[in-house]
């Protein structure tokens, strides 16, 4: 972003491997105008890139009329969803104030480089130090000091004690009735989780159902196929839309036999599957997928994992769930919810 | 930084898990910046458009009948310049209605935009005078690639990667440093806080 500073540690961050950016030593060297430089050019580098990107991608002119009248209607309809302009607004806002904390801290460093500030102020812990060893806290001064600073934070304590004890205060009479009523509700709650504990954990079939749709299609990924194989799995990705799994599972077959879109055809051949409920092919299928690392690597773990449910393999579930949970992501904390469900 | 796939970013738009706006706030502002930049707005311009571009976008992300046909970057490029050309429009059909005289705002204006221009061509000419290890590595730490698997595509060592972007990052800031033109805009004081990149 504009005038950031510590452009490695803020953008490029550190990976759980150890396999990082990051690089003290050399920070520690660059001045706070440097490292703010590099932010600027990176920023532009990156939009460059980006934008030679997007202008070389084939679907680019394609979108392009799409979108046009997309905007047009979007403007014209002055009725606008307001959670969602509130949702965005709401996540900027968070964005906005960490930019200004990091511009902050930016120019605070900067005047401390620029008035040499840091010998300054390790001089005067220095020296408070020594005069601390010297006169072992007995320095009227020193005492008067520390006896105002501790006293006014202890009064902030306090103050802040009063504040919560008077909400408590507020809320004794409403706690009170609730007292009763939160015994009946505390053994009620006692019956269920000892009834919980007796009884084996939650029903694998239910956990498959809560979880379980069929994945809604979001692209079609059909650029770099010719035109013939790319009508096939059109066609398929259409019956699957239309619920019409039959047709899809062997529009699929038939593209994924065409070599060039193996990837989606597989996986959706593999959700078709499981509509169909053929779990064993499915599980073959996505399987496949997952070994060859494409695009839908975790949304087939995720796939194979319910299946795996469904099929009652809980040990090949949660290998699946595990995995999904320690990647950051979509499905990480839903994957956590199975895995303590399974247990 | 974590990569979501497209995939994945239209999930969490659909169940409004604002991590994913600062991801693409981070990953792809720069890019809607330069292109409103191009188009002659500022930078607030272009956090207005990528706000409302999203706020389009999810609008239809959440007709669960949509389908994406290209790459998210892609559709998110498009979204942002079409808003951004409609609303030049309309400023340009205002400000031809009430033809209001003014040059001198105008002028500063065109002095800001030379200077945020001249900056981009330092820093593009700069960045070009590198050796080509250099520039190769530089892009992928841009594009948030991590050391070690720059290593293993360029076939270098974990650590000549991490060493070799310090030094390259070092020679790229100090060249735009020295450059004459880039003094210049420094001393006129306009690009301490105003550049546009």
């Amino acid at each position: 972003m504009v005038g950031k500073n510590n452009y490695d540690r803020e953008k490029q961050g550190t990976d759980p491997m150890g396999n990082s950016w990051d690089d003290p030593g050399f920070e520690m060297l660059l001045s706070p105008g440097d490292s703010a430089l590099f932010g600027k050019i990176s920023d532009f580098m990156k939009g460059l890139s980006d934008i030679e990107d997007v202008k070389s991608d084939t679907a680019y002119s394609i979108t392009n009329d799409e979108v046009n009248v997309m905007i047009s209607d979007y403007q014209k309809n002055s009725v606008r969803n307001k959670d969602n302009e509130k949702f965005i607004r709401d996540s900027f806002s968070e964005d906005a104030t960490e930019e200004k904390l990091e511009i902050e801290v930016s120019q605070i460093k900067d005047e401390i480089s620029r008035s040499n500030l840091n010998d300054i102020s390790s001089e005067w812990v220095k020296d408070w130090h020594e005069k601390r060893q010297k006169n072992n806290n007995k320095d009227a001064k020193t005492e008067e000091i520390q006896n105002f600073v501790t006293g006014s934070l202890k009064q902030e304590e306090i103050s802040a004690e009063l504040r919560s004890d008077y909400r408590k205060k507020k809320g004794l009479s409403k706690s009170l009735i609730t007292r009763y009523t939160s015994l009946a509700a505390a053994v009620i709650v006692g019956a269920v989780f000892l009834l919980r504990s007796l009884l084996p954990s939650d029903d694998p079939q239910k956990i498959f159902n809560k979880y379980y749709e069929p994945f809604n299609v979001v692209s079609s990924i059909t650029r770099s196929t010719s035109a013939g194989e790319s009508k096939s799995f059109s066609n398929a990705i259409g019956s699957y839309e239309s619920g019409d799994y039959k047709a899809a599972a062997a529009g699929f077959s038939e593209a994924m036999l065409n070599g060039t879109v193996s990837f989606s055809a597989g996986f959706f051949l593999g959700i078709s599957e499981i509509e169909l409920e053929n779990y064993n092919k499915a599980i073959e299928l996505l399987n496949g997928i997952i070994k060859q690392k494409s695009e839908f690597t975790k949304e087939a773990t995720w796939y194979l994992g319910l299946v795996y449910i469904k099929s009652g393999n809980k040990v090949k579930a949660s290998e699946c769930f595990e995995l999904l949970a320690r990647s950051p992501g979509f499905y990480s904390a839903r994957s956590e919810k199975i895995l303590r469900l399974l247990r | 930084m974590k990569e979501y796939t497209d995939i994945e970013i239209i999930e969490c738009l659909r169940n409004r898990q604002s991590y994913v706006v600062h991801y693409l706030s981070d990953r792809y502002l720069p890019m809607i910046r330069l292109m409103v930049a191009n188009l002659g707005g500022n930078p607030e311009d272009a956090k207005d458009i990528f706000q409302e571009g999203l706020m389009i976008m999810i609008e239809k992300f959440d007709n669960k009948e949509f389908s994406l046909t290209c790459k998210f970057k892609t559709f998110l490029y498009c979204v942002c310049e079409n808003l951004w050309k409609s609303i030049i429009a309309k400023r340009q059909a205002a400000a031809n209605y009430f033809a209001r005289r003014t040059e001198p705002e105008d002028e500063k204006d065109f002095t800001e935009v030379m200077d945020n221009n001249m900056c981009r061509e330092i820093f593009l000419s700069v960045f070009n005078t590198l050796d080509s290890v250099g520039k190769n590595i530089l892009k992928l730490y841009w594009e948030g690639v991590s050391p070690q698997e720059i290593a293993d595509r360029l076939g270098y060592s974990y650590g000549y990667v991490r060493k070799k972007k310090c030094e390259v990052q070092a020679e790229l800031t100090e060249k735009v440093k020295k450059h004459p033109d880039y003094k210049g805009i420094v001393k006129s004081g306009i690009v301490a806080n105003r550049v546009v990149y």
